[in-house]
């Protein structure tokens, strides 16, 4: 936020995402106040030495270790700061999973102490306990505990944020080395009062695919789904250039979202392989993560990035002739049920007698007699 | 959402029985922290078809944040719940999505 005196208003509006979808509107509304003012924080520059990570492999894993001195500020306001924040750069485009849920975020702070000169120089590294207490898309808080000491200005320290999922993104990914990672040290209490500034130590090296290794894309990383129903050719997996260099077979993690084939297998020489997708008609309306494995052709390709799904509550049809030709004294109709999609799960349709509303109760299938317990099915497959 | 010339009392609200109040963890400028509203809902509940806007002062960012992490709390557990989608719909509104059930 930007440095403000007077607190303004959040404004809350809910509504149903039908009713937004057609009518953009809202059911309710309220003004909430917002709680205080922001002021400025910071005083000086952390003093980062390095920054290191033990891998710049796309969609894998990474453990970043910062190294940094807190400078002693005039009015000694970062002494005793009880958290340590780091922000991802842009370029990282998030973690998705720290932004879902379905991953956790792991840090550790040690207190870096150099004790003699020259030859004789002797570095201990003390762990300083403490834990991540808040976690967004592209921001980890890392708190010290109660009982820890507390951050001292004029002191160094190494920070290791562990084991977090690179960039999936390949054309970020390269200019890794644009973006600026934001090391940060407050009190939980009083907020923010130590910022690093990115130019002032080693850029980050650009993010590619592992050595031996191609890109595996989808044609479109974002993909609409009708709840319910599977949406025909929805998700498309290609090599990132040319055709697949080996036969490749992936399919959906989980059990929210399905495929149709479940497994899209993709022979040597083709170049891409499609797949319906659909879900339950029971599935939040919202966006979702749907991750997903390479079964075959790992040595060869990359993991899939993550699928962005959104969700919407669009119908599908299921039509049934209106009128039947019958023949008189004749055993059976023929009678075709289709559907303008493909169920998620199963659909059954049965025939049964009309009756009008009318005063006589007109059986409007006079001569006809539906076989009981006869039904159309309409599934996968 | 414009929310042009209103007050806590009273806006262009299409109806004033829900509650909401703010709270937050953000101090200083340039703060990482959360901000926390507590909404009760008096026409429907919130649940997997619903959708929450919220516009936010114009001293915050304009895209909010990035990829922020949106989910319900558990006051019972008295920690963070099920996750929510969310994303910046326009500048300062923030969309979010609702839980699987209500």
């Amino acid at each position: 936020m930007n440095l403000h005196a007077t607190a303004g208003n959040f404004g809350v509006g809910l509504t149903n995402a039908t009713y937004w979808a057609s009518d953009k509107k809202l059911t309710e509304f309220k003004a909430a106040a917002d709680t205080t003012t922001g002021v400025w924080g910071g005083k000086l520059a952390i003093d980062v030495t390095s920054v290191s990570l033990s891998s710049n492999a796309l969609r894998a894993t990474t453990d970043i270790t910062v190294a940094f001195m807190l400078p002693v500020t005039t009015d000694t306001v970062t002494a005793a700061s009880d958290f340590v924040a780091v922000q991802l750069p842009y370029q990282w485009m998030g973690v998705s999973g720290w932004m879902d849920g379905s991953a956790t975020a792991t840090a550790s702070l040690k207190l870096v102490t150099t004790t003699g000169t020259g030859a004789a120089a002797k570095t201990t590294k003390t762990a300083v306990k403490g834990a991540v207490s808040q976690i967004s898309g592209c921001n980890v808080v890392f708190a010290l505990d109660t009982t820890a000491t507390k951050l001292a200005e004029g002191s160094s320290y190494e920070f290791t944020l562990s084991s977090v999922p690179t960039a999936e993104n390949a054309v970020f990914g390269a200019q890794m080395n644009l973006g600026s990672l934001v090391i940060s040290v407050g009190k939980v209490a009083t907020g923010g009062f130590g910022y690093s500034s990115a130019q002032l130590f080693n850029a980050l090296a650009s993010q590619a695919a592992p050595k031996g290794k191609a890109l595996l894309e989808f044609s479109s990383t974002t993909v609409a789904v009708s709840r319910g129903t599977y949406t025909k050719n929805a998700v498309c997996v290609q090599p990132a250039t040319g055709n697949f260099a080996a036969d490749v077979s992936v399919s959906v993690q989980g059990t929210a979202f399905k495929t149709n084939p479940a497994v899209l297998s993709a022979k040597m020489g083709s170049t891409k392989v499609c797949a319906d997708m659909g879900t339950s008609s029971k599935t939040q309306m919202s966006t979702h993560c749907v991750r997903w494995t390479v079964n075959n052709g790992t040595a060869q390709y990359t993991n899939l990035p993550t699928l962005m799904a959104t969700v919407n509550g669009a119908l599908a049809t299921v039509n049934v002739p209106d009128k039947v030709t019958c023949s008189f004294d004749g055993s059976s109709v023929p009678i075709v049920v289709t559907s303008s999609a493909l169920p998620f799960a199963d659909v059954t349709v049965a025939l049964k007698v009309s009756i009008a509303a009318d005063e006589k109760k007109t059986d409007n299938s006079v001569g006809i007699t539906p076989t009981a317990g006869e039904l159309v099915t309409l599934k996968v497959g | 959402m414009a929310v042009v010339g209103t007050t806590t009392a009273s806006s262009n609200e299409p109806s004033a029985t829900m509650t909401a109040v703010v709270a937050r963890s953000l101090v200083n400028v340039m703060d990482v922290g959360m901000v926390s509203f507590t909404i009760t809902p008096k026409i429907a509940d919130f649940g997997g078809d619903s959708l929450a806007f919220i516009s936010f002062p114009t001293y915050y960012n304009p895209c909010v944040g990035d990829m922020m992490r949106c989910s319900l709390y558990d006051t019972k557990a008295k920690a963070d719940g099920e996750r929510l989608y969310c994303m910046v719909a326009w500048d300062y509104t923030l969309q979010v999505m609702g839980p699987a059930t209500a």
